[in-house]
């Protein structure tokens, strides 16, 4: 008997879950459709004015059958580890839940969910009255009076009976953990305050003439959400102004980041939501994946001199081209200038920093022969700059380390080669050499310089010494992974950790340039041979880390790498344009998912 | 010395039947001590032979094939970053998956013994050959290991012997290697570490690897302990071990170790040990086979009295409940509470006994038990605890209770006690066991072996 009270709470709060909604509580008979139906109104038409964030889907079911029918998700449940995890004890709630709920209902779990959410779910934050708000419009007062009937039951089954809190203008209003909720006709509305629940049926019952007082009357979300054609799954916008004018997170908008590598990957976009009413965000799952795009008014006027390195003069900065290198695991791709952000840093940064900074500086001096680091070291580069990583090839001679690390490199374009070149070389060969007698001191392996020349190019590379053969075999040390490059093709100056790369990078060839000012691509492929290179240690990591067998330890690093099998890449571009900046995060599916899900002829499987 | 036994007796064989009953007490007795806990079924299945053949599958239990393969893997990754943490996190993995617990016991015993801290060697490819040179040699001759471990670099490197040269000869090897090893305080002058501080000059560590360097070995003669000539480090070791009380010192740590922290009159209830010790060519095998047959071992005498070292805390609690947790969080907790593997606090190793308990450490063990309980990685038999136990029909908290005592503890707490921990674990959640066995395993009861 315990079992079945307990089975049916569980069966209860996981349908309340999978509903989007904490409770369907009663209609009031008079507002049902069939008597006195509701004006037509939105949902914007009755979040109030105050709301700072906003989220609509409007055809969730979509959403879900999309889910559900996709590929992947139809490769999840073939997975082993979901079936054993469905014949475990951690599933077998959510299981008898779902098969309660079918019972009851008469309909598949998913047609429940079409039908009560088939006009749309909306979320509403309103910062200034601290309170969340959530509508879910149904397909008709029937069928929310029928599923409100049913979870009435199963609440009073579990012994979590709903209670009726209070009745507002005729609404029966029940109680949940936080606020309240209502059924109006076809609409189920939530609100986290009684206050914004008032509201909320006020503006819902007096909806026959638009509320000044509503969202959609607010111009920056108006302005906003008619910039969309409305096709994405999920919209979303954000009150910046809003937010920004209730005084909450001021060092979002104003403050300083105060940290040099925070300042390189966000200042800029700190300075534009400092000026900036709102901003968008649209999520469309395609054929080639799920693409998420946030959108915000921009002015290059809005950046201050201060951070003009961030987008470079009329933020006109774009990223230089990425190289096309075999087995690249990722890149990014920045324009910032750098050596102008380190000049400014008594404007841009705390006097803690600051000193730090001219500590940095003074030690540097030391490598940089007395130069000054931020003017003639950091200034004699061109803003553009990319990261490189790609999977690692080790020359058959050379020791393989028992970890196997990826090979990175810093690009960078020199404004005067000819100047910078022999500063360079001298500057590598310096700290290689101290690299050495640190090494040294503490019984680590030396390195070996070499230099080649050859047309057009210059190789200044480093190798470690291979290990001296030992009585009893031990794993090659990390620092194997490593042989410091420095290059040189025309302008363009490589710094890369093993020379193999670096010659990669010489050979490669451009690929089209992108008019982004930021850009980063993961290839999860790649990352996926990674992990393979490296799945003894990984699995022996979890064995000690988490007490698994090997058998264990296998399956589960077997269930990350088939997951990763089933995508192709991550990808980020930050776009200014003359009147809106856009980030665009792209999570790209593996081409066979993306054929898969396709219409013949559709769909797109870019490379990241 | 225990009132009823003469030293004669106390280590003559334990005869079932009239010196007790070789029951599920004393099996689990043998099991803490010679191992560090076995499940009931372990228990149950030495019931069904005689108590000397348990104890000779002990001493004779060799690690498959397949065991050792994957032990060295693993052991391979965890030092391939460079560091000594993963290592002691793979030492206890091993303490807690071996088949053969008096080998991994005696690994143990070892290492406090030969106490060579990674905090000062840092090179985890040297201490894990030094952990492997303490398994190969653990039941062998006495000699031959202090021998292989007077050239092991880890040791070499701790003890600064690697920089010992015939010009300025380092005396901190020949003082442990007497005081500490093998005849213990007082049984040697200062004249004679200096000399044998000159047979070692020239041992030094070479790129991860023992080397002999002629160049730097004084050739001169030596006279130390009673003998002169020109001897090497080789000699040395030979002619400490000579001495009469290079048994009695060990046989009498042996003791504490296994049977019981504070033997009454300890150097005369060792003495008939150390004879047959001597007389078996400093053999450690037969040693530990007279011990643990002994009468005394089995008798009323030496159960709970010893204190639980954190290890034996920890991988006896994990092993009677096929528990697993993450080694890696489990190695840190046990240095916090006194017992970093590879990492003891001196060369003296771990004195053990009533150091283990202190009010910080009390809290220690206390936080240890709820982490091996409740922590991220924590399954008993790849399960929860509460199901765990139901699989084996153990329900209802007095079952659960009457089980883990004769599981866990070496002396019954009270059935006041008991009752008082039952009413925490009545509600039956998980939650509810977790508190109750907990709080079972921080009685002071729980503390001893």
């Amino acid at each position: 008997m315990r079992s079945v009270v307990l089975c049916t709470r569980v069966c209860l709060w996981t349908y309340l879950l999978v509903a989007g909604a904490v409770v369907l509580p009663s209609a009031s008979p008079r507002l049902r459709a069939q008597d006195n139906p509701l004006p037509e109104f939105t949902a914007a038409d009755v979040f109030p004015s105050t709301t700072a964030a906003y989220v609509e889907i409007r055809d969730p079911g979509q959403v879900l059958t999309g889910i559900l029918q996709h590929p992947i998700a139809d490769r999840f449940q073939q997975l082993d580890a979901w079936q054993q995890a469905l014949r475990g004890p951690q599933l077998a709630g959510v299981l008898t839940a779902r098969n309660f709920l079918e019972l009851q209902m008469g309909l598949p779990w998913q047609e429940v969910l079409s039908a009560v959410t088939a006009k749309g779910l909306y979320f509403a934050a309103d910062v200034q009255n601290n309170s969340v708000l959530l509508l879910i419009r149904g397909r008709d007062a029937d069928l929310m009076q029928e599923v409100r009937l049913k979870l009435l039951e199963l609440t009073r089954l579990g012994g979590n009976e709903i209670r009726k809190l209070d009745t507002y203008r005729d609404i029966p209003v029940y109680r949940l953990q936080q606020g309240g909720a209502a059924v109006i006709g076809e609409w189920l509305a939530v609100a986290s305050t009684s206050a914004g629940g008032r509201g909320l049926i006020d503006r819902m019952l007096d909806s026959s003439a638009p509320s000044p007082q509503s969202l959609a009357a607010v111009p920056a979300f108006r302005e906003a959400m008619s910039a969309g054609d409305g096709s994405a799954a999920v919209r979303a916008w954000v009150g910046v102004a809003a937010i920004r004018e209730s005084g909450r997170a001021p060092r979002v908008f104003e403050g300083q980041i105060d940290n040099p590598v925070g300042e390189v990957l966000l200042g800029g976009l700190q300075s534009v939501l400092s000026r900036t009413d709102w901003l968008t965000a649209e999520l469309r799952p395609d054929a080639g994946g799920l693409g998420l795009r946030v959108s915000t008014p921009f002015r290059s006027g809005w950046i201050p001199e201060t951070r003009e390195w961030y987008f470079g003069p009329d933020a006109s900065g774009r990223v230089p081209a990425v190289p096309a290198v075999p087995q690249m695991l990722g890149a990014v791709g920045m324009h910032r200038n750098v050596s102008e952000m380190w000049l400014r840093a008594g404007d841009l940064f705390s006097e803690r920093i600051n000193d730090r900074m001219a500590e940095a500086e003074s030690n540097l001096g030391t490598i940089f022969a007395g130069r000054d680091f931020g003017e003639e070291v950091l200034g004699a580069f061109e803003p553009g700059m990319l990261l490189i990583a790609a999977r690692q090839d080790f020359p058959e001679s050379a020791p393989v380390p028992a970890i196997r690390l990826p090979a990175f490199a810093l690009v960078l374009t020199l404004k005067d080669p000819e100047v910078m070149r022999p500063e360079l070389r001298r500057i590598f060969q310096s700290v290689v050499g101290f690299g050495n007698i640190v090494g040294a001191q503490q019984g680590q392996p030396q390195l070996e310089l070499d230099m080649q020349k050859r047309e057009g190019v210059e190789l200044i590379s480093a190798r470690y010494l291979p290990p001296k053969a030992t009585s009893a075999p031990a794993p090659v040390p990390l620092v194997y992974n490593f042989s410091p490059t420095a290059a040189f093709q025309g302008s363009r100056f490589i710094l890369a950790s093993s020379t193999l790369f670096a010659e990669a990078l010489l050979a490669a060839s451009d690929q089209p340039a992108e008019a982004v000012n930021t850009s980063v691509n993961l290839s999860v492929p790649v990352l996926r041979e990674v992990f393979r290179d490296n799945r003894d240690t990984i699995v022996s990591g979890n064995m000690l880390s988490k007490g698994q067998t090997r058998e264990e330890a296998d399956a589960e690093l077997d269930v990350l790498l088939e997951l990763l099998s089933w995508f192709h890449g991550i990808r980020f571009r930050l776009t200014p344009g003359e009147e809106t900046l856009q980030l665009d995060l792209d999570l790209l599916t593996a081409p066979d998912i993306a054929a898969a899900v396709a219409p013949p002829g559709g769909g797109s499987t870019d490379a990241p | 010395m225990p009132r009823e036994l003469t030293p004669e007796e106390a280590w003559e064989p334990f005869v079932p039947g009239r010196d007790g009953e070789w029951d599920l007490r004393r099996a689990a007795h043998l099991f803490r001590r010679a191992g560090f806990g076995a499940t009931r079924s372990q228990l149950e299945q030495a019931l069904q032979s005689s108590p000397e053949a348990v104890i000779d599958e002990f001493l004779n239990a060799e690690e498959p094939p397949e065991f050792q393969l994957e032990m060295s893997q693993l052991a391979a990754a965890a030092i391939a970053g460079g560091k000594v943490e993963p290592l002691s996190a793979w030492w206890v993995y091993r303490i807690l998956a071996t088949p053969c617990q008096l080998l991994e016991k005696l690994t143990l015993f070892w290492h406090g013994h030969f106490a060579t801290g990674a905090d000062k060697v840092t090179d985890p490819a040297l201490m894990l050959a030094q952990n492997q040179l303490l398994r190969r040699l653990a039941f062998g001759g006495f000699e031959e290991l202090v021998q292989e471990v007077s050239r092991d670099p880890a040791m070499l490197l701790y003890l600064d012997a690697a920089s010992s040269r015939k010009a300025h000869p380092n005396e901190n090897y020949a003082r442990e290697l007497m005081e500490l090893f093998c005849l213990g305080e007082g049984r040697y002058s200062e004249q004679d570490i200096r000399e044998i501080a000159r047979c070692f000059t020239g041992w030094e560590v070479r790129r991860g690897e023992f080397r002999f360097n002629r160049f730097q070995h004084d050739v001169g003669e030596k006279r130390f302990l009673g003998q002169s000539g020109v001897f090497g480090g080789e000699d040395a070791v030979r002619i400490v071990l000579e001495q009469p009380s290079a048994p009695e010192f060990l046989t009498e740590k042996l003791v504490r170790f296994f049977v019981m922290d504070e033997p009454p009159r300890a150097a005369a209830l060792c003495a008939p040990l150390a004879q047959q010790f001597r007389a078996d060519g400093m053999q450690i095998r037969p040693l530990l086979r007279r011990i643990f047959r002994s009468r005394l071992f089995f008798s009323d005498e030496s159960p709970g009295r010893r204190v639980k070292s954190p290890v034996e805390l920890a991988a006896g609690f994990l092993r009677c409940l096929e528990g697993s947790a993450n080694t890696v969080e489990l190695s840190t907790l046990l240095e916090q509470v006194g017992q970093g593997l590879l990492y003891p606090p001196s060369v003296k190793g771990w004195d053990g006994g009533r150091s283990w308990i202190n009010s910080s450490t009390l809290l220690g063990r206390s936080n240890l038990v709820r982490t091996l309980l409740t922590g991220s990685a924590a399954r008993f038999g790849r399960t929860t605890l509460r199901e765990y136990l139901a699989q084996r029909q153990l329900r209802g908290a007095d079952r659960i209770l009457e089980e883990l005592t004769m599981l866990l503890f070496a002396v019954t707490p009270s059935s006041a006690v008991l009752e008082r921990i039952g009413e925490l674990m009545r509600p039956g959640t998980d939650a509810a066991l977790a508190a109750g066995v907990h709080a079972l395993c921080t009685l002071p009861e729980f503390q001893l072996a």
